[in-house]
């Protein structure tokens, strides 16, 4: 064997040695860990939401409330992928319109914010559940179904998640006028940052 | 033969041409299904959707911007059939609500502030119009122009229309004063649609277009012709030319309109959004004060 093969060889045994090291950290590296590790109270703000339609319609909220409590330890990690759910309660969006057409929105079921460290940064999600949210505004009726709108970077500083025309909210709407997503089912894009509001403020790691 | 007396016979000359014309025009529409046609080319550009600066944003309890652009349609009035032009007339403005006990809208339509009451059109062109041919130099070329003369309502949440209007007619011989309908006694239009198709984006300004929206009036009448002619000789012409007066049930109108709607929040300058967003800390101070 001629010293060139032999190095050709040696490279590629390293080579695939390296991959399964990186294969293997990754793995390690799904993890997510809410601290503090006591259970607390947290409120969730915003002043200033919106979902945009793939028709291009704006549903706008000028705020944006809910409440929960996180997870005391050992509930505050996963050591697998998934991240962790915070169940938000009393979830509350008022001063809305739907392309200025004054709106009102009736929340139900439980939401919950996902939160993870699964590619090593803070991410955050808002879960929705089936029949989650029930708009009114005018003869339109749109009806929020199961929908995970994210993830969307978390901030462990500001305590905030912030969407840029990102997540997925799905919905069905009845059409029922002008200003109004066209019959049937829809999709939104999300744009605003909801801010996480606790003493201390929580922060989520790897 | 004195000038005054010269001028007195020549103006009835004038007029009973311009009838015989007019009432030729007639005739040949009656045997050309009634249709006089706008196949001529409009002199004026289309108009289109050109952004959000007709809506009255100054105004901050206007909450939505809305345009209708009418893209094509058809008007009938008695026996009169004119196709309406790609871009001949558009309602631009804003919108308030105002809300109700029992949680329905009142919907308030504010034009812009240029006296033109949100209602922008061009002259419909009918080659012809007076004789039912083409002539050289366009001698018989009849316009017609839709005017509004009272306040337009849009009903964003319906996609409802209302306008009192009338129907300016124009050519050299009808003079500047003919028209079908008057601000006393005007075409009162209400377009309604079934059902709204699919928005899109609109891409370059805020907000989304509803494309190619279908509206319908059956219902309207027409009124008999005013001031055509030197003082009105010709109006009994245009009577018998276009059918009018025109009872309810024997006109209608149906267009293809885009539509247009944007959040006004959305195009309101800073300036004024800024205040509009210290209104309610503003009146919750006077309250803590009072």
């Amino acid at each position: 064997m001629s010293s060139r093969t032999m190095l050709g060889k040696t490279s590629a045994l390293v080579g695939a040695a390296a991959a399964l090291t990186i294969a293997a950290s990754g793995i390690a590296a799904a993890s997510t860990t809410i601290s503090p590790a006591t259970a607390t109270p947290v409120t969730a703000t915003s002043s200033g939401l919106s979902f945009v339609t793939t028709g291009g319609l704006e549903l706008y909220c000028t705020s944006v409330s809910g409440s929960g409590t996180t997870p005391a330890a050992p509930g505050n990690v996963n050591p697998g992928t998934g991240g962790i759910n915070i169940n938000i309660a009393s979830v509350g969006l008022s001063g809305c319109d739907l392309e200025g057409v004054p709106a009102t929105i009736t929340t139900s079921g439980s939401w919950a914010l996902n939160v993870n460290a699964d590619s090593g940064s803070p991410m955050g999600s808002i879960k929705i559940p089936n029949g989650g949210a029930h708009v009114v505004a005018g003869s339109c009726v749109i009806d929020v179904t199961a929908s995970t709108a994210g993830p969307v970077p978390y901030n462990n500083t500001t305590h905030t998640v912030t969407a840029n025309n990102t997540g997925t909210v799905n919905f069905t709407s009845n059409g029922g006028s002008a200003s109004c997503p066209a019959a049937g089912a829809g999709t939104a894009k999300m744009t605003g940052a909801l801010k996480f509001n606790s003493t201390p403020g929580i922060t989520v790691t790897p | 033969m004195s000038k005054n007396a010269l001028r007195t016979r020549v103006a009835p000359t004038m007029a009973i041409a311009a009838a015989l014309a007019l009432i030729g025009g007639g005739v040949a529409t009656a045997e050309e299904n009634s249709s006089l046609g706008s196949s001529g080319t409009p002199t004026a550009t289309p108009l289109t959707f050109d952004g959000w600066s007709s809506c009255p944003v100054e105004d901050l309890d206007v909450a939505t911007c809305a345009t209708v652009v009418v893209r094509g349609g058809s008007m009938k009035i008695g026996g009169l059939t004119v196709p309406v032009p790609d871009g001949g007339l558009k309602i631009a403005g804003g919108v308030k609500y105002a809300t109700q006990p029992d949680g329905s809208f009142v919907e308030t339509f504010v034009p812009k502030p240029d006296g033109r009451n949100g209602v922008y059109s061009n002259p419909i062109s009918v080659p012809g119009g007076a004789i039912g041919i083409d002539t050289p130099l366009n001698l018989t070329q009849i316009t017609a122009t839709v005017e509004a003369v009272g306040l337009p309502n849009i009903k964003v949440l319906d996609q409802e229309l209302t306008m009192p209007v009338r129907l300016k007619l124009s050519n050299s011989l009808l003079g500047n004063n003919c028209y079908l309908g008057s601000t006393a006694n005007p075409i009162n239009l209400h377009l309604t649609t079934t059902g709204n198709p699919p928005s899109e984006p609109i891409g370059e300004y805020p907000g989304a277009v509803f494309p190619a929206v279908q509206h319908t009036d059956n219902l309207f009448a027409a009124p008999a012709a005013s001031g055509c002619g030197v003082f009105g000789a010709l109006n009994w012409a245009v009577n018998l030319r276009a059918g009018t007066p025109s009872a309810s049930g024997k006109n209608s109108l149906t267009t293809s309109s885009d539509v247009y709607t944007v959040a006004a929040r959305k195009v309101r300058p800073p300036a004024a959004a800024a205040a509009q967003a210290a209104e309610p800390a503003a009146v919750a101070q006077m309250g803590a004060a009072g």
